[in-house]
């Protein structure tokens, strides 16, 4: 459900002053663009749902402090992210990554060859991105599936925005080297 | 931020996990059984509390009115007012002081420290039902880290 910033801000000024079912709108309107956010950054669908109502339940606490002049998928997001960061460092060996251990490569790689079925190539390109450290999956998935800009990621993930650009690009770069492993 | 390349192009469409069933019902159903948890734990401190001020507070309640005497002052009490009136500003407020320190002293005097706490946990009980039924304004941002 696409929702306008201006209807959007109306459900979130009704639902701050304790409006429960002006809440449940945005819940029904975010919920499953949240989900598709939080399962690309988490290692299951369970964990991911659990990830998403616990997201909406700080909002629902938090949302009498929320500044509506801003938009709203941006910040469940950030919530979301912290949260998976959180469930990163219960799991120990996920807590902290090597940047070092992902590989340097130039920035101009050829794009992957024309003939490769479109299809295809995002399904390898989906398992791809499920395979990179949980850091570069977290930026790739604010970034892309979220929208979001270098600064809120920055701000989502408590990193330097210069080391949000290095995760980035170093995704990036393992994904096309994974790709043209695939294909050549 | 730069153009967006080939690869940005594809990570903007890749395709993405959907939900399972009917996930913002079970997102809601989620946060109202929250919400009912969290109003049983407030009405439940907010009786505790009650109940704890209203035990601490009985012992000094019973022996108030026979330690104070009120009633035979009420007229004496209005007088002295009026004459402090008359005399100004000053006046006025020296007389306030002194009956505020006054009503201290009698109340420290005749209710003891077991009381003083009944009262504060029935005030913290009221507080907490209070914070239940009142809806907090929206709008007031919290600095910091989000949520």
């Amino acid at each position: 459900m696409e929702v306008s910033f201006s209807v959007e801000q109306d459900i979130l000024r009704r639902a701050a002053s304790g409006d429960e079912d002006a809440f449940e709108e945005l819940i029904e309107a975010f919920s499953p663009a949240l989900y598709r956010v939080v399962r690309r950054m988490a290692a299951s669908s369970g964990l991911a749902e659990e990830i998403v109502q616990e997201t909406f339940w700080r909002v629902w606490q938090a949302l009498p402090r929320y500044r509506a002049d801003r938009r709203f998928f941006p910040y469940l997001a950030t919530i979301a992210a912290n949260l998976v960061r959180d469930e990163w460092r219960k799991d120990r060996r996920l807590a902290r990554e090597d940047l070092e251990d992902l590989p340097e490569l130039a920035s101009d790689q050829p794009p992957p060859e024309k003939q490769v079925e479109a299809a295809e190539l995002m399904e390898k390109l989906a398992r791809s991105v499920k395979d990179l450290p949980p850091l570069c999956r977290a930026v790739i998935a604010l970034r892309y599936d979220a929208g979001m800009s270098y600064e809120d990621i920055a701000s989502a993930l408590d990193l330097p925005i210069n080391t949000v650009r290095t995760y980035l690009h170093r995704a990036k770069s393992k994904l096309q080297v994974l790709l043209e492993e695939a294909y050549g | 931020m730069g153009k967006p390349d080939h690869l940005d192009r594809l990570l903007t469409g890749l395709p993405s996990p959907e939900p399972q069933g009917d996930l913002p019902g079970r997102v809601k159903h989620f946060v109202r059984v929250r919400r009912r948890r969290r109003s049983l734990v407030r009405i439940g401190a907010s009786l505790a509390l009650a109940g704890c001020g209203i035990w601490l507070c009985t012992p000094a309640a019973a022996t108030l009115p026979v330690s104070t005497n009120f009633s035979g002052s009420a007229i004496h009490v209005l007088g002295d007012w009026l004459q402090a009136g008359l005399a100004g500003l000053e006046g006025s407020l020296n007389y306030l002081w002194s009956s505020l320190t006054g009503a201290q002293n009698n109340l420290t005097a005749f209710i003891g420290p077991g009381a003083w706490i009944g009262l504060t946990a029935l005030a913290l009980s009221v507080l907490i039902a209070l914070g239940q039924l009142v809806p907090q304004q929206p709008g007031t941002e919290r600095k910091g880290k989000e949520a």
